[in-house]
């Protein structure tokens, strides 16, 4: 203490024990711990007794004379942040945070093992083989949702998207006995752990490309996040609702399309009417490499519909419409009476349909007339109009 | 007249059975059945005034590039048309767009109260279509204490030149509340709206063509519901 040399002793024992109480008040941080060494005490201020008020102009000036300060207080700090970003050459955008789209993951250091794999082979052995080697370089997993999260973005590329046993090996990298719920209040409230919050959101992959979640599934969901847990109730949910929601439809297609263009048409044909039809395959295209086909379909009824067809006026080919075969698009051509014929049915009665690509000729469709009509021997007098559109309808 | 019966009960039949006799007992005792109807017209798209009162959203509300439109179709009907787009909105949070959406608009009585539809007398509803094989959702809003119940349920279109009648019995809707499943399924005793959604993550133009929408009592066999048994779950 070299500045207490010309001081008195009383004076440097008091200034001893203030700067010791100021360290005391520093370290616990409570403004009133160094108040009983000052020599005026000051008075807190909810002890100040209260004044009757009169007038408010006291308090107003006060007032406006905190709003200046704290305007100046603003301007130095919008200032200074000027400065700050002139300097720094930051960019203000207009966009509100919440507008901005969040990266799909950030690059993280397991991309590395992924994109190492994959230049090996892409596969589902070698997708196990990166999740394998994570948990044996980690025993602890840490950064185990960095990982999960890379993970299903890889899915796809290695083609175990759609392998329920892929989702488990996912599932069982979280590790056990730190996220489930220990009382009654965390099933009521759920916990809101970002581990949880992934593992619902590996459900809802799964869930996004129909997918039933097997035992293993929900062994795993139970071992991590327990009993009442909120992915544990998404697997039940999954596993409630898939058969309920998938029996739904009633004449579905088989879970895999056929490739050719002439199996496709049939099934959409047997598809669109309840009743039997006669189905014929005018033209195959799976042999050769032309891109035409022409696949054309009766009823019974459209047969004998036509055999009573007695009228001067014509019939119409019209097309190309167009029709979903799951997620693919197909077109077909119909040929129909005309409207004024039948008086109950206003859009004319539908006699046959056919199917083909979007641009068919007419000398396709011509075909098919002249086909139809070995089969239809009424429909060598009728005239026909062909009244094709460019666009699908 | 062949009258069974013996005696005073013989007259007695005889008495009521007298065609005077039998109008004043019908007048006062009418029976129940006979003003029972099997079928009950919602919406029929024949008349043009029934297409007004219906309500088109599409996901441009939340930045999706999805049209349609809501219009009288060549034949005489309702057609909902349009083209879904699943492309994301550029900087935003969304995760999934491609939505097309029609509604009834609710009705209001001169009380103020919404006007529904009881169902206690109905089996399901049946409509007469013309789709393009995507699979549609039916939503029916329902006098729900929580507004944003709806009942939900697919119909899977045949698609192609010829109309169709779907029938789908009440017990075929799910309960969802804003788009989400629940757990605790419930029934509803009056329709208050009814509607269409289409949004089945597939790129492409669409149509539906409606005729009408009734409510119809028949007889409803559960066939359909074969899988609740020789199953794993």
């Amino acid at each position: 203490m070299a500045y207490g040399a010309d001081m008195c002793e009383g004076e440097k024992n008091m200034r001893c024990v203030w700067s010791l109480t100021t360290l005391a008040r520093r370290i616990s941080n409570d403004p009133f711990a160094a108040a009983p060494c000052r020599l005026v005490t000051p008075r807190p201020k909810y002890h100040m007794p209260l004044q009757r008020q009169i007038s408010f102009s006291k308090h107003l000036k006060a007032e406006l004379k905190e709003q200046s300060e704290k305007a100046d207080e603003r301007d130095r700090l919008a200032r200074i942040r000027a400065e700050d970003a002139a300097r720094n050459k930051i960019i203000h955008l207009k966009v509100r945070p919440s507008e901005v789209k969040a990266a799909k993951t950030a690059l993280s250091k397991h991309v590395a093992s992924f994109e190492r794999a994959a230049s090996i082979k892409k596969s589902k052995e070698s997708f196990f083989g990166v999740i394998d080697a994570f948990i044996s370089r980690d025993r602890s997993r840490r950064g185990h949702m960095e990982f999960l999260k890379t993970a299903m973005v890889y899915m796809e590329e290695f083609g175990v998207e759609k392998d329920v046993e892929a989702y488990n090996r996912l599932l069982d990298i979280f590790p056990r006995g730190r996220y489930d719920n220990r009382t009654l209040f965390d099933a009521i409230w759920a916990k809101k752990h970002p581990q949880a919050e992934l593992a619902l959101e590996i459900l809802t992959q799964m869930e996004d490309y129909w997918l039933l979640p097997n035992e293993d599934t929900y062994d795993i969901l139970f071992e991590i996040f327990g009993h009442a847990s909120q992915p544990l109730q998404k697997c039940r949910r999954l596993i409630y609702w898939y058969h309920k929601l998938e029996e739904m439809f009633p004449n579905p297609y088989p879970k895999k399309l056929p490739e050719s263009d002439t199996e496709i048409s049939k099934l959409a044909l047997t598809r669109m009417t309840k009743d039997e039809q006669i189905i014929v395959v005018y033209k195959d295209n799976t042999n050769n490499e032309s891109q035409e086909y022409l696949v054309g379909a009766q009823t019974k009824a459209q047969k004998k519909l036509l055999e009573r067809y007695n009228s001067p006026k014509p019939l119409y080919v019209e097309g190309p419409f167009f029709i979903w075969v799951r997620r693919l698009q197909r077109y077909f051509f119909t040929l129909r009476t005309d409207a004024e014929w039948d008086k109950e049915n206003e859009e004319g009665n539908i006699v046959a349909i056919c199917m083909s690509h979007a641009n068919a000729s007419e000398d396709v469709l011509r075909m098919w007339i002249t086909q139809l009509q070995r089969d239809n021997p009424t429909l060598a007098n009728i005239s026909i109009i062909f009244n094709l559109s460019q666009t699908p309808q | 007249m062949a009258s069974a019966g013996k005696g005073i009960f013989r007259n007695v039949r005889g008495f009521f059975q007298k065609p005077a006799v039998k109008k004043v007992v019908d007048t006062f005792f009418p029976d129940p059945m006979d003003k029972f109807k099997f079928e009950d017209v919602l919406w029929d798209f024949k008349n043009k005034a029934a297409l007004e009162e219906w309500t088109l959203i599409t996901d441009d509300q939340f930045g999706g590039k999805s049209t349609a439109e809501f219009v009288q179709s060549p034949g005489g009907r309702a057609i909902f048309k349009g083209n879904i787009s699943t492309e994301l909105p550029p900087a935003t949070d969304v995760k999934y767009t491609g939505m097309c959406s029609i509604r009834a608009q609710p009705k209001w009585d001169w009380m103020g109260d919404v006007v529904t539809n009881d169902i206690s007398d109905f089996d399901g509803i049946q409509m007469r279509l013309r789709g393009d094989g995507r699979t549609y959702a039916f939503n029916i809003q329902t006098h729900s204490i929580r507004e944003d119940d709806i009942h939900q349920t697919f119909i899977h279109t045949r698609g192609g030149p010829l109309w169709e009648i779907v029938r789908i019995p009440f017990t075929k809707f799910v309960l969802t509340n804003a788009g989400y499943l629940q757990d605790h399924q419930m029934d509803f005793p009056r329709i208050r709206t009814v509607g269409f959604t289409l949004a089945d993550h597939n790129m492409g133009p669409f149509h539906l063509e409606i005729d009408y929408i009734k409510m119809v009592m028949f007889m409803y066999k559960p066939k359909h519901f074969q899988y609740h048994y020789n199953r794993d779950f």
